[in-house]
């Protein structure tokens, strides 16, 4: 489990980290979303014991990450935005070497190597040179370091960051499998509509404060709560947008094309009763559609898109 | 575009043949290719990682095999050439000197060189590529990554030697040297090259800016230098000499000389070593108390090895003679304090929740460590108390030793000068830090150490312009004013009046004391908010993970932070 509580981080007058606080629980996955310079990259710092915070304090399984960095350490793996390879090694002696500064000795290193190398698939290229290495590949070699000695904490700094769409599905799928067996993971990443696939819970960050946390649903509810709404009739047009004012629960409506927009608040149930409603009035509806605001458009809207 | 099959799940169970086709490889690669390399790897398994890891890219690096093979085709140049030019002698000339003499010539290039240079770009490429971040989130703490880097150091030390070994052994045969030299040279050659890697691997460490990087890198070239041609000359020397050469004065001078050097050389390694492994460590530990205990040691040691060597090399108990060996050791002694205590003042007083779990509890241990609990305060006082314990045991034996009283009170005001100059410069340093640098998070011990020197700085200038302003600009002439200047004030309070004709300036150094005090007392007032700090408990939690830990982890990897208690 991760928590970070009041978490604060200033470089001289710059709030790089405002207070900051959310919970993640075990086998969770948390997005960590926001613009360039927000605070993402510091807080997860923070929490990998990287760097202190000038105040509050994040814990890993109730482990203080300023008190008990060593105890925060065993139980996370932590993968940086940046790669940073070693000259001279292929991809199984790269990950033999952090097993061993793990402290797994024997049949317990062989054991967590085949594991990695299996789970990554890096099985394949086992004996080539990280040099040598697409960027793809070099994610999934960072991946399996960071997961060699079976962290209960995962921290990944945007790990999709550069990466063809095919190597972003597997890395998601193996994010999404390593939750699911019980691994706690913090992602950071701009790829929005990604962490909304993988994520249960996401935070919206900019200038160092947490402006929202929770499942991307809740946000879009508690940010907006109105559905759009999008329907094409027949014919009878004009007597639609009329017929809409008088209907009250509709709201903002507007002609795009042959559509008739409007946003109606509440959820499903009001979105049926809005269309049996439409057909009991007799008009004749070949399309008729609603959607919530993308996680995409949550963003724009929550942030402002200030630097500091 | 979900078509794709979802990753394996990761299972504690190793993977059949038929789960994996690439298994057999892999095995291939994990256990070797035969029985040698499967026991290597067994054995591995009880070796620093990073020697494993080192020496796995050493074996692959263009460096290593391009140095190796011209180590072998010099060595063997130099055989044939010696060999062939004595040729008709060989049977029955000691030319074992002159053989030796070359091959140490040829060791001492990738020795003091390229091993100390590999070290340091070793360390300084870890930081510079962010690989000692996903280095420091593993279980190896700064002292094993530095050892590790040391390991590898000694490693190439023992490849290099074993090239020359042969050739040496060759040596032997052809009559001239002993067996004893030849580990002797040995001896110093490992001593030199090691100390030089601890360097290198400290001023890589303290190197977090590429200007800092180029900055040091000139430093350890220089140092190089420095360090190479006197030990080379050296070991000629004594490859000429013989090790059981005269008895004579001369010749016991140079071997405690070089005994001292080479004692210095180990405490002073361990003092930086405790250093770097500080700065890479964990923001939240104690950095401070590690290296308060070497620089402990060495002061304790300074007066012991000094008095030592004066016992031994003036048996005459010539008085004169005394006293200059007592003042030189006692100016020593201060300065290791003045440079150590400089440093110490300019520390923050915040100690961390980490670190107060570590503070000593008990009566005997609170009396005894309390100096090195972290803090400018306890710095300042663990500086002046431990030269003030040098001090007495130097007066001690003054006292004790014949023919020294006519010079005693001389040396009396010189030591008074000394500690009064220590107490009133690290104490207005650490007054100047509070007030004017305790905002800075970082760099405020460089700081306050460059704040000392500055004002003692300001010390020599003011004090010689207002000496020439006194004198009508004409001549500088000491007088009492004149005691903020440290140097001058020692120079004519150096205990050696017979030599110049002069007298102690007693009203200038008790002007200072009278200086002095105020400012030692205020900072022992003060340091009192660094010792009332009480140990916080550890966590019953923390305790239990850690003994869970304790019971399971290998004995390279000590799950527990030493405390810093040495009493409990």
């Amino acid at each position: 489990m991760i928590e970070l509580r009041r978490v604060h981080r200033f470089f001289g007058s710059t709030k790089a980290v405002n207070d900051v606080s959310f919970e993640v629980y075990r086998g969770q996955v948390f997005g960590f979303i926001g613009p360039n310079g927000a605070g993402k990259t510091t807080s997860m710092r923070i929490l990998s014991t990287l760097e202190l915070p000038s105040f509050g304090d994040a814990f890993i399984d109730g482990f203080s990450a300023i008190n008990d960095p060593d105890l925060v350490r065993r139980r996370l793996g932590f993968m940086p935005d940046g790669f940073s390879v070693y000259p001279n090694m292929n991809c199984v002696e790269y990950l033999d070497f952090f097993a061993r500064s793990y402290g797994l000795i024997g049949k317990e290193r062989i054991d967590a190597l085949k594991r990695t190398l299996s789970f990554t698939g890096l099985d394949k290229i086992a004996a080539k040179s990280i040099t040598g290495l697409s960027k793809g590949m070099r994610q999934r070699l960072c991946l399996g370091r960071a997961m060699i000695h079976r962290p209960s904490v995962l921290v990944l700094d945007e790990p999709a960051n550069g990466l063809d769409p095919r190597a972003r599905i597997e890395l998601r799928q193996m994010i999404q499998q390593l939750a699911a067996d019980g691994t706690t993971v913090l992602v950071s990443s701009h790829i929005l509509t990604e962490l909304a696939e993988m994520c249960d819970q996401v935070g919206i960050i900019e200038r160092g404060r947490l402006l929202a946390v929770g499942s991307v649903e809740q946000i879009r509810r508690e940010l907006q709560g109105l559905l759009q709404v999008r329907i094409v009739p027949l014919d009878r047009r004009s007597e639609l947008i009329d017929w809409l004012t008088a209907y009250g629960a509709a709201e903002d409506i507007k002609v795009e094309g042959v559509a008739v927009t409007c946003h109606l608040p509440g959820g499903e149930q009001d979105q049926a009763r809005l269309l049996t409603a439409l057909v009991g009035a007799g008009f004749s509806i070949l399309e008729f559609a609603a959607h919530r605001e993308s996680l995409e458009d949550v963003f724009m809207k929550i942030t402002s898109g200030a630097i500091q | 575009m979900s078509s794709l099959p979802p990753p394996p799940a990761i299972s504690s169970e190793p993977l059949s043949n038929s789960e994996n086709q690439h298994s057999d490889i892999i095995q291939q690669l994990l256990d070797g290719n035969g029985t040698w390399d499967r026991r290597l790897i067994d054995w591995s398994n009880w070796f620093n990682p990073i020697l494993v890891k080192e020496t796995r890219q050493a074996l692959k690096s263009r460096q290593f095999v391009w140095t190796f093979g011209l180590l072998v085709i010099v060595v063997l140049s130099w055989s044939l050439l010696c060999i062939l030019g004595t040729i008709p002698n060989i049977y029955y000339a000691s030319d074992g000197r002159v053989l030796l003499s070359g091959y140490l010539i040829i060791l001492v290039v990738p020795a003091f060189i390229i091993i100390p240079q590999s070290a340091f770009r070793s360390m300084s490429s870890e930081l510079d590529d962010g690989t000692f971040e996903t280095l420091s989130l593993s279980m190896l703490k700064p002292r094993h990554i530095l050892f590790g880097k040391l390991n590898v150091a000694s490693l190439q030390l023992i490849i290099y030697m074993s090239v020359v070994a042969p050739c040496i052994a060759l040596t032997y045969l052809l009559r001239g040297i002993t067996l004893e030299l030849i580990l002797f040279d040995f001896l110093v050659v490992t001593l030199t090259t090691l100390s030089l890697s601890v360097v290198a691997i400290a001023l890589a460490s303290f190197s977090r800016s590429r200007v800092l990087q180029v900055l040091f890198s000139v430093v350890l070239i220089g140092l190089q230098l420095i360090v190479i041609f006197p030990v080379t000359s050296t070991l000629i020397a004594l490859t000429f000499s013989g090790l059981s050469g005269s008895a004579s004065a001369g010749n016991s001078i140079a071997w405690t000389t070089l005994a001292v050097v080479g004692a210095s050389a180990i405490l002073y390694s361990w003092l930086l070593f405790s250093c770097a492994a500080s700065i890479i460590g964990l923001s939240s530990e104690n950095k401070s108390t590690p290296i308060r205990i070497p620089l402990l040691v060495i002061g304790i040691l300074i007066p012991i090895v000094g008095l030592l060597m004066t016992g031994y090399f003036r048996p005459d108990n010539d008085g004169r003679a005394l006293v200059q060996s007592m003042t030189i050791i006692l100016t020593f002694l201060a300065a290791h304090w003045a440079f150590a205590g400089s440093l110490m003042v300019g520390e923050r007083g915040f100690i961390s929740l980490r670190a107060k779990r570590t503070l000593p509890t008990g009566f005997v241990s609170r009396l005894f460590t309390t100096w090195l609990i972290p803090g400018p305060g306890t710095g300042y006082v663990f500086a002046l108390l431990s030269f003030f314990g040098g001090l007495i045991s130097i007066t001690a034996y003054m006292v004790l030793a014949q023919n020294t009283s006519e010079f005693l009170l001389e040396f009396l005001w010189y030591a008074i000068a000394i500690m009064a100059y220590l107490a009133l410069y690290l104490g207005l340093g650490r007054l100047l830090s509070m007030l004017f640098l305790s905002k800075m998070q970082t760099g405020r011990i460089v700081a306050t150490f460059a704040l000392i020197i500055v004002m003692n700085i300001l010390a020599v200038v003011i004090s010689c312009s207002l000496s020439l302003f006194m004198n009508g600009y004409l001549r500088m002439d000491y007088d009492w004013y004149c005691f903020i200047n440290p140097w001058w004030t020692l120079g004519e309070a150096y205990p050696a009046s017979y030599l110049r004709g002069r007298t102690t300036p007693e009203i200038a150094i008790s002007v200072l004391c009278l200086c002095a005090i105020p400012i030692t007392l205020l900072n022992v007032l003060l340091s009192a908010k660094d010792i009332v700090i009480q140990r916080m408990e550890t966590p019953s939690r923390v305790l239990e993970e850690r003994a869970k830990i304790q019971g399971k982890t290998s004995p390279d990897f000590p799950a527990e932070d030493v405390a810093i208690d040495p009493l409990q």
